[in-house]
């Protein structure tokens, strides 16, 4: 996966790259807005990382750039703002996510993973599978090597989100995002128990475990551990 | 400073209105007096003048009945013990017949009518005075002239007399007035300087100094009462800061003591990979609770600057408490706590920020989760609303918060004793209060006999200023 990242601070760049070199992507580096824009307009990525304040050009106006020049490159926002406010500015503008600094690099790695995949179709599908798991978005129904499991209407969106980025790590504020509505960081370990439910409804008994935790950064959804 | 004082004196607001006030009665004295020396002399030149004619009337008759011969008689006679009364009668030639005055000015013979002037009257034993006349002059048919008058040196005198008495009158006013003026200022600077000399105490960091009250209850000291007031204001806000920031060096000290003790201590071991990841984890761990810590105070802190950074939107309350509800739902289960909502059947709707709504919500859940709930015990949340407010409330049923705690437990880093040790930042009230705050509502803290009921009242009908209607729909 190609990923360019502009991101003024050298340090923190530095970080990001080796980071996503670590995880087997190909990650490129602009140090300010317009080197940035540059790189975004010449080349192919699968994902942008752009820091919101930049030199010369700051981030937003980078994205909007990109979109009218008809680039759809899915785009991440990182930001020191960290308000629903800059967040729905941010998405407005064309970005596809904003991650508040300061964050953790799981996190980082799990949303532009995400959104690398978004781009590939498949996107409207009206079932899921994973293995012998099964969800059906059209009468809400999840079945596990043909055995009916009945789930609340929160599991059943928590699942569907786990089955729809199978195989890619997804954090708990991304859960909490995507699946309540909510963008604060809950104290408690309540995202936990809640997968914690799932799975006891999932993978109870189960030769496969299907919901896996991944140390420090969430959760994945695979068939294989 | 006592050479600066009488320049300051004149500086002075009272000395300005005193020297105001001292020109504008002057003037209304000087004013009153001079009516009253022209009316005091008008109404004796009056009386003269009846006098005068009543004299000229008695006269006349004698003129008729007997001729000049008949004038000249009774003139002669009048004369003699005229007192204060003037005659004189003269030929046509210019000879003088009768007489009591002394010396007459020139010419006054010759102008018949009222006339005014200085003359010699002819005192005890024909001595001479100067004094002063109010005249008629009349020419008779054959020639002769008469001349009936009065003296007026008395009014004069009167006159004089009222007018010295006003001058002395006037004088003495401006001279009370200025020691009036002298000792109200006095008066005023003294409890002026009083209030300045403590303020400028305090601005020396004295902040316990009060303003002295003279029990008098004048403006000075409902000034010293309210000036007062705001020092006590000032003093609780700067000790509740200085509670915060300890707090904070406590709070912020504590995971990084700990983060580095722990560095510390694996970098003095010889290598080793298992300790050094342990070490590396529990490193990142104490990074992420310090992270959180801040995250928590930025947000505080943008939500007390309120103003635009938060849209809101008209939100239907019953599903933010049922969907913040449902997601602590497991944790709280397995807590052995049961987690029940009270709603009312109609929906409230209020003009809120969703998102802070329901942070708020999830830290009074949180709080007591953490603090009030015990296995098989009961966290109610509530949902009531009025005309003017709507009511969220969540209240359990632990040890509750004693009432001398209960305002500063909304404080920045404030934690009771006793759970300083428990997980969590202290923060979760500070953010409710502000977020209740950001929406004109208020945060109150309650006996939920038993435990702590904690009551967020929002303001119905909303209309901020930079309300938008809008979300994002990530």
């Amino acid at each position: 996966m190609r990923v360019l990242i502009i991101e003024d601070d050298v340090e923190a760049a530095a970080f990001i790259v080796k980071g996503f070199r670590e995880a087997g992507h190909a990650p490129s580096y602009a140090a300010d807005g317009e080197t940035g824009l540059d790189y975004a307009l010449s080349d192919e990525y699968d994902v942008l990382v752009v820091d919101r304040m930049l030199p010369k050009r700051d981030g937003l106006s980078i994205i909007s750039e990109l979109r009218s020049a008809g680039n759809q490159t899915p785009a991440l926002i990182l930001s020191a703002l960290g308000e629903v406010d800059d967040r729905v500015a941010g998405l407005r503008a064309g970005g596809d996510d904003y991650l508040p600094k300061p964050y953790a690099f799981s996190e980082l790695l799990a949303r532009v993973e995400v959104l690398a995949r978004r781009q590939t179709p498949g996107e409207a599908q009206t079932t899921y599978r994973v293995g012998d798991l099964e969800l059906d978005r059209l009468s809400h129904s999840v079945k596990r090597g043909g055995d009916t499991i009945p789930l609340q209407p929160r599991e059943f969106r928590l699942l569907e989100f786990l089955m729809k980025n199978a195989g890619q790590v997804v954090t708990r504020t991304m859960l909490l995002e995507k699946v309540w509505d909510y963008h604060f960081d809950p104290q408690t370990n309540v995202i936990d128990v809640h997968i914690s439910r799932l799975r006891a409804k999932i993978d109870k008994g189960q030769q496969v475990p299907l919901i896996q935790t991944v140390r420090g950064a969430g959760y994945v959804l695979r068939e294989t551990a | 400073m006592s050479s600066a004082k009488p320049l300051r004196l004149f500086r002075t607001t009272a000395f300005k209105l005193a020297a105001g006030y001292l020109v504008v009665f002057g003037l209304f004295a000087a004013g009153l007096v001079g009516y009253l020396v022209f009316e005091t002399s008008s109404v004796l030149v009056r009386d003269a003048d009846r006098r005068l004619t009543l004299e000229a009337r008695r006269l006349g008759q004698h003129y008729q009945r007997g001729g000049i011969n008949g004038l000249y008689a009774a003139m002669e006679d009048s004369a003699v013990r005229a007192g204060n009364r003037l005659y004189a009668l003269s030929t046509p030639g210019g000879d003088v017949l009768v007489s009591n005055i002394g010396r007459l000015p020139e010419g006054v013979w010759s102008e018949p009518g009222l006339a005014r002037f200085g003359y010699d009257q002819i005192g005890p034993g024909g001595s001479l005075r100067e004094s002063r006349a109010i005249v008629r002059v009349f020419e008779l048919p054959e020639g002769f002239r008469v001349i009936i008058g009065l003296d007026i040196g008395q009014a004069d005198t009167i006159r004089g007399a009222v007018r010295r008495a006003a001058m002395v009158s006037l004088v003495t006013l401006i001279a009370l007035g200025l020691l009036g003026w002298l000792y109200v200022n006095r008066r005023v600077l003294r409890r002026l300087d009083g209030i300045s000399a403590t303020t400028g105490r305090i601005i020396d960091g004295r902040l316990s100094e009060r303003i002295a009250i003279m029990g008098t209850g004048d403006e000075f000291d409902r000034l010293g009462e309210q000036l007062n007031v705001m020092l006590d204001r000032l003093e609780r806000s700067m000790d509740r800061l200085k509670e915060v920031s300890d707090n904070i060096a406590h709070d912020l000290r504590t995971p990084l003591t700990r983060m580095r003790n722990t560095m510390e201590d694996a970098l003095r071991q010889p290598p080793n990979n298992d300790v050094d990841r342990q070490a590396l984890e529990k490193s990142l761990e104490e990074a992420d609770r310090l992270m959180a810590t801040f995250q928590a105070l930025l947000t505080i802190a943008r939500v007390e600057a309120g103003g635009r950074r938060h849209t809101l939107e008209a939100t239907e309350l019953g599903s933010v408490i049922t969907d913040v509800m449902e997601l602590y739902e497991p944790v709280a289960e397995d807590a052995g706590v049961a987690l029940t909502a009270d709603l009312p059947k109609e929906p409230v709707r209020a003009i809120v920020n969703r998102e802070l709504v329901g942070l708020a919500l999830a830290n009074l859940i949180d709080n007591a989760l953490k603090y009030g709930a015990s296995e098989g015990s009961e966290i109610k949340l509530a949902l009531s609303s009025s005309r003017h407010a709507a009511m969220l409330s969540v209240s359990d049923h632990g040890p509750g918060i004693p009432l001398a705690d209960r305002e500063r437990v909304r404080d920045r880093f404030v934690r009771l004793d006793k759970s300083r040790t428990a997980e969590g930042s202290g923060l979760g009230l500070a953010l409710v209060d502000a977020v209740a705050a950001f929406h004109d509502g208020t945060l109150e803290l309650a006996d939920a006999e038993p435990g702590l009921m904690v009551r967020i009242s929002l303001p119905l009908g909303h209309d901020k200023a930079g309300a938008t209607q809008e979300r994002g729909d990530d």
